[in-house]
C-alpha cells in the first residue's frame, strides 16, 4: 500500500484504537499493524506528538511481566479531534470514490 | 546494531530534548525491544523493525517541533538548546542557567576568530613577504587549531553549566510540586475538619436544645403535679387539724348539712336548735341533755373528749408521719426516675449515632419504667382518711346545693315534716345562740319518739297521695346521702303525684 495513504490514516487508526481502551505502546503497535502495515518506528513519534498536543494523556501501571508500562488514554480533546478526523476521512473517501466512479463510467 | 548501540545513538540524536522526555523515549523503545525479544525476535531484528534510524530521530524531533538538522549543525555543543538566546525560561526547565553557557561559547568562538583574522590579515608583500606569508599561513593554521580548542573548551563549559542549571531547575520544580501537594492536602484536611466539626456542633446543639425542651416539659408537668398534690396534701392536713377542733366545738362531720338546717329552720319557723334540743328528741338525746346539765357529767364528758382527742391526735400524727414518709420516698424514687429518664435520652441519642448501646438502652428503659411504677405504688400507700369525710369535704358545695334544692322542693310539696326532722335540720350552733327563741309553731315530739321514726300525725293528703307519711317518708329521705340524686328522686315523686 502507498506509504502516503498509510501515513494519512495512521493518526485516525491510533486515535480510534485508544478510544476503545487504554493501551501501552507495544500493544498499540500490534493493534495498528492489524489494520495497516506501518513502520513501528513511526508509531512512537506519533504517540509522542499526540501527547504533546494534549490529545493523549499517559500514566504508569504496574506490570507483572517487567517494569511499569506507560499507558495512553484519550482525552476529551482527543475524542473531538478523532471525530473531526473521521468526518474528514468519510467525506474525503466519499468524494474520491465518487470521483473515481464518475470517471470510470465515462 | 544491538540494543545498547541503538539506545545510545538515539540518546545522542535526541540530546536536544529535555532529560525527562529523553529518558521517557528511551525507556519506551527499550521496553518495545524487550517485548519483541520475548516474542522470539533478536535484538537486531527488533531494531530493524523501527526502520531508518535518521528518519526515526527526525520523526521524533518533529513531534517536538525541533529542527531535524539540529544535531548536524556545527558550533553547537551537545546539550545546547536552540532557544538559548531566547532569554531565561521557567526555572523548572533550567534554561536560565543553561543559556549562560551559550553566550560564553559564542564569545569564545568570536574571540578565537578575531585572533585568527588578525593573524591572517597581516600576511602581505615580497619574498620576505612570502616568507612572512608562509609564516602567516602557519600562524593561521595554528590559530585555527587554537580556535577549535577554545570552542571545544567553551562548549564543554557551557554544557556543564547547562546540565547544572537543568539539575537545579529540576530540583526546584520537584520541591515546588511537593510543597504544592502538601499545601493542598493540608487545606483539604482543614476544610474537612472544619465542616465535620461544624456539622457535629450543630447536631450537638440541636440535641441539647431538644433535651432541654423535653426536660422543661417534664419539669413543668412534675411541678404541676407536685403543686396539685401539695395543695391536696395541705388541704388534707388542714382537715385533719380542724377535725379535733370541730369535734371539740360540737360540729359533726356527717349528718345533715348545716346550711340546709338553717334554711329549713327559717322556713318552718322553728325554735332555735338549742331549745328544740332541750325539749328532747330521743332517749339518748335526753340522757345527753341530762349529762350536760350536771357538772360531774360535764367533767366526765370533758375528760372523755380530751382522751378521744388525744387518741385521734395520735392517730393523726402516725398517719401524718406515714404519709410524709411515703411522700418523701416517692419523691426520692421519682428523682431517680428522672435521672434514669435523662440517661435513657442520652443513650438513645448515642444509639442513633451508631454506638452499639441497644442492650444498655433497653435496660435503662426497663429500670426507668420500674422506678416510676415504684413511685406510683408508693403513692397508693398514702393513708387517707374516712371516705365520708373526704367525699363530703371534697364535694360539699355541690352536695349542699343539691340538698338545698331538694329540701326546697320538699318544703313546697310537704310543708311540715315533723318535729324530729325540723330539729335535725337546725343549725347546731343555733342551739347555743343568745337570741330569743322564736315561738315554736309545730308540735312537740313525744319522749318515746326516736329520731328517724315515722311521723304519727294523722295522715294527710300529701305528695304521695293516700299513703301515710310513716310509710312513705322517712327521715333519711330529707337528707339524701352523698352520691344520691335528689332531683331524680323528686322527679320520681312528681311522677307519682301526677299518677295519683
Amino acid at each position: 500500500m502507498n506509504a502516503q495513504f498509510k501515513k494519512g490514516v495512521l493518526e485516525l487508526i491510533v486515535l480510534e484504537s485508544v478510544r476503545q481502551r487504554d493501551m501501552y505502546g507495544y500493544e498499540l503497535v500490534e493493534e495498528v499493524s492489524k489494520v495497516v502495515d506501518v513502520n513501528e518506528g513511526t508509531i512512537y513519534p506519533l504517540l509522542k506528538r499526540l501527547t504533546n498536543e494534549r490529545y493523549f494523556e499517559t500514566y504508569l501501571r504496574e506490570s507483572t511481566e517487567g517494569p511499569p508500562r506507560k499507558y495512553y488514554h484519550l482525552t476529551v480533546a482527543g475524542i473531538l479531534y478523532r471525530d473531526k478526523l473521521e468526518a474528514e476521512w468519510t467525506e474525503f473517501a466519499a468524494r474520491v470514490s465518487g470521483f473515481l466512479e464518475e470517471h470510470k463510467q465515462r | 546494531m544491538n540494543k545498547k548501540e541503538f539506545l545510545s545513538g538515539l540518546e545522542q540524536a535526541l540530546a536536544v530534548l529535555q532529560d525527562e522526555e529523553l529518558r521517557d523515549i528511551l525507556d519506551e523503545y527499550e521496553q518495545h525491544i524487550d517485548m519483541k525479544m520475548k516474542n522470539g525476535l533478536s535484538e537486531a531484528e527488533a531494531i530493524a523493525d523501527f526502520g531508518d534510524f535518521r528518519e526515526l530521530t527526525a520523526d521524533i524531533l518533529e513531534a517536538y517541533h525541533v529542527r531535524t538538522d539540529y544535531a548536524s549543525i556545527k558550533g553547537r555543543g551537545p546539550g545546547g538548546d536552540a532557544d538559548a538566546f531566547g532569554g531565561f525560561g521557567a526555572p523548572a526547565d533550567g534554561n536560565g542557567v543553561r543559556s549562560l553557557g551559550e553566550p560564553l561559547a559564542e564569545a569564545a568562538g568570536k574571540a578565537g576568530g578575531r585572533q585568527t583574522d588578525g593573524g591572517s590579515a597581516a600576511g602581505h608583500g615580497s619574498s620576505s613577504r612570502q616568507e612572512a606569508g608562509v609564516r602567516m599561513m602557519g600562524a593561521a593554521e595554528h590559530g585555527e587549531k587554537e580556535k577549535g580548542a577554545v570552542r571545544r573548551l567553551t562548549g564543554t563549559l557551557g554544557s556543564f553549566c547547562a546540565k547544572a542549571g537543568h539539575g537545579l531547575g529540576s530540583f526546584l520544580s520537584w520541591t515546588w510540586r511537593k510543597a504544592a501537594l502538601a499545601a493542598s492536602w493540608l487545606w483539604r484536611t482543614a476544610e474537612t475538619a472544619v465542616v465535620w466539626s461544624w456539622e457535629r456542633s450543630c447536631a450537638l446543639a440541636k440535641w441539647c436544645w431538644k433535651a432541654l425542651a423535653a426536660l422543661a416539659g417534664w419539669s413543668l408537668v412534675l411541678l404541676r403535679g407536685a403543686g396539685r398534690w401539695s395543695v391536696r396534701a395541705l388541704r388534707w392536713l388542714w382537715r385533719q387539724l380542724c377535725r379535733p377542733v370541730a369535734w371539740l366545738t360540737g360540729k359533726r362531720a356527717g349528718g345533715p348539712p348545716e346550711s340546709l338546717r338553717a334554711e329549713a329552720a327559717e322556713r318552718i319557723g322553728c325554735a332555735p336548735p338549742g331549745a328544740a334540743y332541750k325539749k328532747g328528741r330521743t332517749e339518748r338525746g335526753n340522757m345527753e341533755m341530762e349529762a350536760k346539765r350536771s357538772p360531774l357529767g360535764g367533767l366526765w364528758r370533758g375528760i372523755a373528749a380530751i382522751g378521744r382527742w388525744c387518741a385521734e391526735a395520735a392517730v393523726w400524727c402516725v398517719r401524718l408521719f406515714w404519709n410524709m414518709g411515703c411522700i418523701c420516698g416517692v419523691l426520692l424514687v421519682g428523682l431517680f426516675g428522672m435521672f434514669g429518664l435523662f440517661s435513657l435520652g442520652v443513650l438513645t441519642v448515642l444509639l442513633l449515632d451508631g454506638y452499639p448501646l441497644l442492650g444498655v438502652t433497653l435496660a435503662c428503659l426497663g429500670v426507668t419504667v420500674s422506678i416510676f411504677a415504684l413511685a406510683l405504688f408508693g403513692l397508693t400507700l398514702l393513708w387517707r382518711g374516712k371516705k365520708k369525710t373526704a367525699e363530703a369535704a371534697e364535694s360539699g358545695p355541690e352536695i349542699r346545693e343539691r340538698k338545698r334544692r331538694f329540701v326546697k322542693k320538699k318544703e313546697e310539696t310537704q310543708p311540715s315534716y315533723g318535729n324530729v326532722r325540723r330539729e335535725e335540720m337546725l343549725e347546731p350552733e343555733e342551739r347555743y345562740t343568745e337570741k330569743p327563741p322564736a315561738p315554736w309553731q309545730g308540735e312537740l315530739p313525744q319522749e318515746n319518739d326516736s329520731a328517724g321514726e315515722p311521723d304519727e300525725r294523722p295522715a294527710e293528703k300529701d305528695a304521695f297521695g293516700k299513703k301515710e307519711r310513716s310509710e312513705s317518708f322517712s327521715g333519711a329521705d330529707a337528707f339524701p346521702e352523698a352520691g344520691s340524686d335528689p332531683e331524680r328522686d323528686g322527679a320520681e315523686r312528681k311522677e307519682a303525684e301526677e299518677h295519683a
